[in-house]
């Protein structure tokens, strides 16, 4: 129990720095670090419960996904691996302590560089399960000019980068 | 041609795939079967009136709530099929949670932060009808430091868009939202590295503002 509570100074830095913003803040103006304070208690609320479930589910990734199924859908630098894996990504949660270890579950079972950032980008930029925060908020309209064009935007940038990263290589064996 | 023989009769793949309709309706079947389930599922999830405000320990997203039934759906699972697996998976979620939970802690009070300190009237000069191309090049810098979370940074988008900011700088902050946000910074480091980090930052910049540039020039605006 001892050694569980000991953390390391790079399990706490974003710890912190929160605390060193909010020492700040609280210097310069304490309402507005007590409502910032309020803010960061609502973010905590609404996110701590659905982060662990996501930690959860990505170690059971790591024991369940099979290494063939992954060798050969996502471990190849080829279009069909940056399409599949821009199709995944686009559709895990919206936030970065939700869908990160489920990538990163899937980065450990040997997917290449290119489909990892293909995920990565689309993780970050297509987001579609932010369809539900987007009509809360804005038309359908607006909502689907943001997939589609996030999503075409997000393939273009994969493919490119995959090209180039096999071009690299390709050069890098030559040199050998 | 795969050709097999099944009590005594001698049949063909091709033989096989007389009917798609009928595989597309089982299965389209069996996906709103699975979505009704899961709906009843989740219910509780939602809130129930008489326990209170509950629900926003869950998430505000919907989908959030069908991560959390997987999850136990799956542990569930694994109990009954394979202990050990479920033991190891929980010890595996355990110690990723150990590492990693006081920068998560540290990242949410950051966002809280940020959202109450963002000048918002200053903002809103930068991405008007007037500025032109600037708004886009402004509406991709803004958004990318918004709080990556949709429910936080899509009221402050919408609140500009209404307050007279463009259509395409409106579009470049909804596609950059969060780009560089602590959250999904600290995610890159503590979950990858700073070169894993720099690549992704870079090309989904790269790719918002490719998909801001092809709003601003196909004119679209609603």
């Amino acid at each position: 129990m001892k050694d569980f509570l000991a953390f390391k100074l790079e399990e706490c830095f974003m710890l912190i720095i929160a605390f060193l913003l909010y020492f700040v803040l609280w210097l310069v103006s304490p309402d507005r670090a007590y409502s910032a304070l309020l803010q960061g208690w609502n973010e905590i609320q609404g996110l701590f419960i659905p982060i662990l479930g996501a930690v959860f589910i990505g170690g059971t990734i790591q024991l369940l996904v099979q290494k063939q199924v992954l060798t050969h859908l996502l471990n190849r630098n080829n279009k069909r691996s940056i399409f599949f894996s821009s199709a995944v990504g686009s559709i895990l949660p919206p936030c970065p302590f939700i869908a990160y270890p489920i990538i990163k579950s899937f980065h450990s079972n040997g997917m290449g560089l290119p489909p990892l950032i293909a995920m990565l980008i689309a993780a970050t930029l297509v987001e579609i399960p932010q369809i539900f925060a987007g009509l809360a908020v804005f038309s359908p309209q607006i909502v689907g000019i943001r997939i589609s064009f996030a999503l075409i935007a997000t393939i273009a940038v994969a493919l490119g980068f995959n090209y180039f990263y096999l071009l690299y290589q390709s050069l890098q064996s030559t040199k050998a | 041609m795969n050709k097999h023989v099944d009590n005594g009769e001698v049949s063909t793949g091709k033989a096989q795939n007389k009917s798609p309709t009928l595989g597309l309706l089982i299965t389209a079947g069996t996906i709103t079967l699975f979505v009704f389930l899961s709906w009843l599922v989740l219910f509780p999830f939602r809130g129930l009136p008489f326990l209170g405000n509950y629900a926003r320990f869950f998430g505000k997203n919907p989908v959030v709530h069908v991560l959390l039934v997987a999850t136990f759906s799956v542990y569930f699972f694994l109990y009954f099929t394979s202990a050990r697996k479920a033991k190891t998976s929980a010890k595996v979620a355990l110690s990723s949670i150990k590492s990693n939970v006081l920068n998560v802690i540290g990242a949410l009070l950051i966002a809280g932060a940020t959202v109450e300190l963002l000048p918002e009237e200053l903002v809103g000069e930068l991405l008007g009808q007037q500025a032109g191309i600037t708004a886009v090049f402004a509406g991709l810098g803004i958004g990318a430091f918004l709080p990556a979370c949709p429910f936080v940074s899509y009221p402050i988008i919408a609140a500009l868009y209404s307050s007279g900011a463009s259509f395409s700088g409106g579009m470049a902050m909804l596609f950059s939202s969060g780009l560089v946000f602590a959250c999904n910074l600290s995610g890159d480091l503590i979950h990858f590295d700073g070169k894993i980090m720099s690549l992704r930052v870079g090309l989904a910049f790269t790719g918002a503002s490719l998909a801001s540039f092809a709003v601003y020039f196909s004119g679209i605006s609603l």
